[in-house]
């Protein structure tokens, strides 16, 4: 987690009319935000459009910046919210397996899945390409779930962290993971 | 029998376990019943290596120029704001096709400018009524110099005819009141149904990619 002590000097110099200080913290945080456009989208070309325009709406809303939040999870807000427009307006060649599911909070399983390749169970032999499979794993999510699996264990966010960007309280934040992390359990043992 | 339902308890804990939310006395419990129970150290080891293939994602990076073509695009969308009060008079004085008769219009305008230019960055309090904002967009011009002041925008599809403003106690003040939803919205005035003449009152400027600059007006929710 980068060292959040400078951020409100940069932003307050921002807000006086400073530009360069924004280039700082575009610097500073644009790889996390890359980080999670290109898990969550799988594509090189979008993630870069998505981190860009991620730091133009920051740079454009930074009045509205409300400093009880960190600038990192603002960004992550921003982020995650530029993405979820895309997935409505079919912009990103993201693959969704549930078409038309909203939510869910059901766990639904993975079993229409095709000509994917199972992981043995027993043995683990996950491949040196295993972030390929696990990727394909993640793609094949619920929106929702892919969000909070990707904060969690891509951006190594905390509980607490990953309940103030994603607006829900903690004991939501656990359930949700869990039942994601399940589903990716399923679809790694099935064959 | 006992041990049947321990382990489903402690299958329960396991996710917990290695996100290393377990209070000590319960973490505890779950490593005892794990050493004894080979059950549940097979699940255990399924779902520590699912977390541990997840924790390892490389760390991947943007490309190096990433910095500065988000700082151009910025530097596109912002005009400078801290000009020097004359340096505005020149140059709206050496524009091209200004005649006379604008710089007249102007000079009322100029002295607002600055006091506009002062509070940059100063956030849109709108009055709102049923999540509607409504915001007055005022200029400053002479009525003998002018005789119609239009806004166009996002919010009127540019339309020249819609929205009026009126000078209606001849102070020079021309203002006219639009009930807008939450949004971004870039807009002009026209002086005369010819003159294009961005607000001097605006907290924001964009290229309109015309070598204009359209004023930004971003209305952020009703509180």
């Amino acid at each position: 987690m980068p060292d959040t002590s400078n951020d409100l000097e940069m932003i307050e110099s921002c807000q006086l009319g400073n530009t360069e200080a924004f280039s700082f913290l575009v610097g500073k945080y644009k790889n996390m935000v890359y980080q999670l456009a290109l898990r969550m989208s799988r594509n090189y070309h979008d993630s870069e459009d998505i981190a860009q325009e991620a730091f133009l709406r920051a740079y454009r809303s930074l009045h509205h910046y409300n400093p009880s939040y960190s600038f990192s999870s603002w960004l992550y807000k921003i982020t995650l919210n530029i993405i979820r427009d895309r997935m409505r307006k079919k912009d990103l060649t993201m693959h969704n397996s549930f078409q038309g599911q909203q939510d869910d909070e059901s766990g639904t399983s993975l079993s229409n899945l095709k000509d994917q390749s199972a992981i043995n169970p027993e043995t683990w032999q996950v491949r040196r390409e295993n972030n390929r499979d696990l990727q394909t794993a993640i793609n094949n999510l619920s929106l929702q779930h892919r969000e909070i699996v990707v904060l969690r264990h891509v951006q190594n966010l905390s509980y607490h962290e990953i309940a103030g960007i994603l607006n829900l309280p903690m004991n939501s934040v656990k359930v949700r993971l869990h039942r994601a992390r399940a589903q990716l359990r399923e679809f790694f043992e099935k064959k | 029998m006992m041990k049947k339902e321990k382990c489903s308890d402690i299958q329960n804990y396991i996710q917990d376990y290695l996100d290393g939310k377990l209070t000590p006395e319960i973490r505890a419990e779950v490593e005892e019943h794990l050493n004894s129970c080979s059950a549940c150290q097979k699940e255990y080891q399924t779902w520590q290596n699912l977390f541990q293939s997840l924790n390892s994602f490389p760390e991947e990076k943007t490309s190096p120029d990433f910095t500065s073509r988000v700082m151009q695009q910025i530097g596109n969308e912002e005009l400078v704001v801290q000009q020097s009060w004359w340096e505005k008079v020149h140059r709206i004085l050496t524009l091209p096709r200004v005649s006379l008769k604008w710089a007249a219009a102007f000079g009322m305008v100029l002295v607002s400018a600055v006091i506009g230019y002062n509070f940059y960055f100063s956030p849109v309090q709108p009055f709102c009524r049923n999540n509607l904002a409504e915001i007055t967009f005022t200029l400053q011009a002479d009525a003998s110099q002018v005789k119609s002041i239009a806004v166009v925008g996002d919010f009127n599809d540019w339309d020249p005819d819609r929205n009026q403003l009126l000078d209606e106690n001849g102070d020079g003040v021309w203002a006219t009141t639009l009930k807008l939803e939450p949004g971004r919205y870039e807009y002009m005035f026209i002086l005369d149904g010819q003159k294009w003449v961005p607000d001097p009152e605006a907290y924001r400027y964009v290229r309109d990619g015309f070598g204009n600059k359209n004023a930004v007006i971003e209305i952020n929710g009703c509180s």
